[in-house]
């Protein structure tokens, strides 16, 4: 009757265990949270890190400038563009590591905002090392550098006209091949065609209507003053060229105020430029910008400004 | 009467193991919460010290890149240390690049024989005057700023027109991160 052969417990035992499952698990949760947290840090820091090196990626006097940023491991760039915050929008950059062996990617870092860069490139780029090509843009004056970023994308040059292959040769980047005809483009590489509809293009550039197709979305670019927004309208994506083209001309708008006031200046001390009216009408239609269709209509005025600016004596920039 | 007693002896003990057991576990709670206070706060100087030091690298390399931008470079001639006075001048007023570089402190100055003798410049006394402060923000903490020397060009009138290039420094301190 008395030999029931039952593990007995006492209520001290039942509390110890309980109380301490919950502070080994208590434990757990936590350690996890500051593991993630320490990686978000340590991502977001990357994404900092990203945005200072690459204003040494930018050009000063160079007409376009080629480097290489190196991480210690595997990651992922996400770059995004806002035109609607503040007087200039900007340049969002976020990154994801990914530890050796892990399959898993880390939680996206927190957003690193940029107003001064201007990045064309695909959305999110993979791998452990980032070319950075930039070129200046102007229109007609500098208005700023553009980057473009590649990471493990290539692409081919199909037919491109003997300028373009030209400056293309003279940028010694690997990325691009050119080639003259599609079929000895290599297999992953995107294809860019130059007067072409062969539906085997990735990418068809019309130097003619000054557009380029990709993803069945069309894109316009000016190349009167430079090259910097065909190039622009290839590497990225319809909806980040349109952002970054509003952003531009944003900045645009900004410069062509400054130099506005800058012809008072020098009218003051008897230098008259008489660009008044031009610099006038840019500006107003620097502020109506709502898409790259308007970028024909815009450079009108600024080749005006561009030819007037070359008669002065002294001139405005 | 002894079993009561013995059974009233007993509950007390067990009372006493478990008022003992929580007292443990309270002091085990507040030793962890004062272990992760003590990991967060090394941890979030550690990340102010960290972000401040992105801060001063990005600092030195934007003083360069500050001077190459559009809104300051002198576009007449290849120089990459030339700076437009006059383009300067406008900016000082213009609220819409308070944010735009990133920094708390930005001033160019001319280097002049009698350097204590330093005046900003206005609209009265431009361009017989040193100082150009573009942003120096209320209440920032600012450290030793970064500097570069650079040349300040303008266009002169008189004597049929010429390049006036006098020699300068432009300072600049990131924006701290609070």
């Amino acid at each position: 009757m008395k030999n029931k052969k039952a593990l007995e417990f006492s209520f001290g035992w039942i509390f110890a265990i309980l109380a301490g499952a919950f502070i080994i698990l208590l434990a757990v949760i936590i350690s996890q949270r500051l593991i993630a947290t320490e990686k978000k840090a340590g991502d977001t820091m990357l994404a900092k890190e990203v945005g200072i090196s690459l204003i040494s990626s930018e050009t000063a006097l160079e007409s376009s400038k080629l480097s290489k940023i190196n991480f210690q491991t595997e990651t992922r760039f996400f770059f995004d563009c806002n035109s609607v915050k503040g007087p200039f929008g900007e340049q969002r950059i976020k990154t994801s590591t990914k530890m050796p062996g892990n399959k898993q990617w880390n939680n996206e870092s927190f957003e690193q905002k940029f107003p001064d860069k201007y990045i064309f490139s695909s959305r999110t780029i993979e791998g452990k090392t980032l070319t950075v090509f930039s070129k200046p843009f102007n229109f007609p004056y500098k208005i700023a550098d553009l980057l473009f970023i590649f990471g493990n994308e290539t692409y081919c040059f199909v037919n491109p006209p003997p300028a373009i292959e030209y400056e293309i040769s003279s940028f010694s980047l690997r990325l691009i091949n050119i080639s003259d005809a599609i079929e000895n483009c290599q297999r992953n590489s995107k294809k860019v065609c130059f007067y072409s509809s062969n539906p085997k293009c990735d990418i068809k550039v019309d130097l003619d209507a000054k557009s380029v197709e990709k993803d069945s979305k069309k894109v316009y670019f000016e190349d009167y003053f430079d090259t910097s927004l065909l190039y622009a309208s290839i590497f990225s994506d319809a909806i980040n060229y349109e952002c970054q083209l509003k952003r531009l001309m944003k900045r645009n708008y900004q410069l062509t105020s400054l130099y506005l006031e800058k012809t008072n200046l020098l009218s003051s001390i008897g230098c008259n430029s008489g660009l008044t009216g031009e610099l006038n009408i840019l500006k107003t239609k620097l502020n109506d910008f709502s898409s790259s269709l308007e970028i024909r209509r815009i450079s009108q005025s600024a080749k005006e400004i561009e030819y007037a600016n070359k008669q002065l004596s002294c001139p405005l920039y | 009467m002894q079993t009561n007693s013995f059974r009233a002896l007993f509950i007390k003990k067990s009372q006493l193991q478990i008022q003992q057991m929580a007292f443990v576990l309270v002091a085990l709670m507040i030793l962890f919460g004062l272990i992760l206070v003590s990991y967060t706060s090394i941890k979030i100087s550690q990340l102010n010290k960290e972000a401040n030091r992105l801060g001063e690298e990005q600092a030195t390399e934007m003083v360069k890149k500050i001077v190459s931008s559009p809104e300051f470079i002198w576009a007449y001639s290849s120089c990459s240390l030339c700076i437009d006075m006059d383009k300067v001048f406008i900016l000082k007023n213009r609220s819409e690049y308070r944010d735009f570089w990133n920094v708390d402190f930005l001033i160019i100055e001319k280097i002049t024989k009698d350097q204590r003798n330093r005046t900003e410049c206005n609209l009265l006394n431009y361009p017989n005057c040193t100082t150009i402060t573009l942003i120096k923000k209320d209440n920032a903490d600012i450290g030793i700023p970064k500097g570069a020397f650079v040349s300040l060009c303008r266009h002169e009138n008189d004597r049929d027109g010429y390049t006036r290039c006098e020699l300068g420094k432009i300072y600049a301190y990131p924006k701290k991160i609070k």
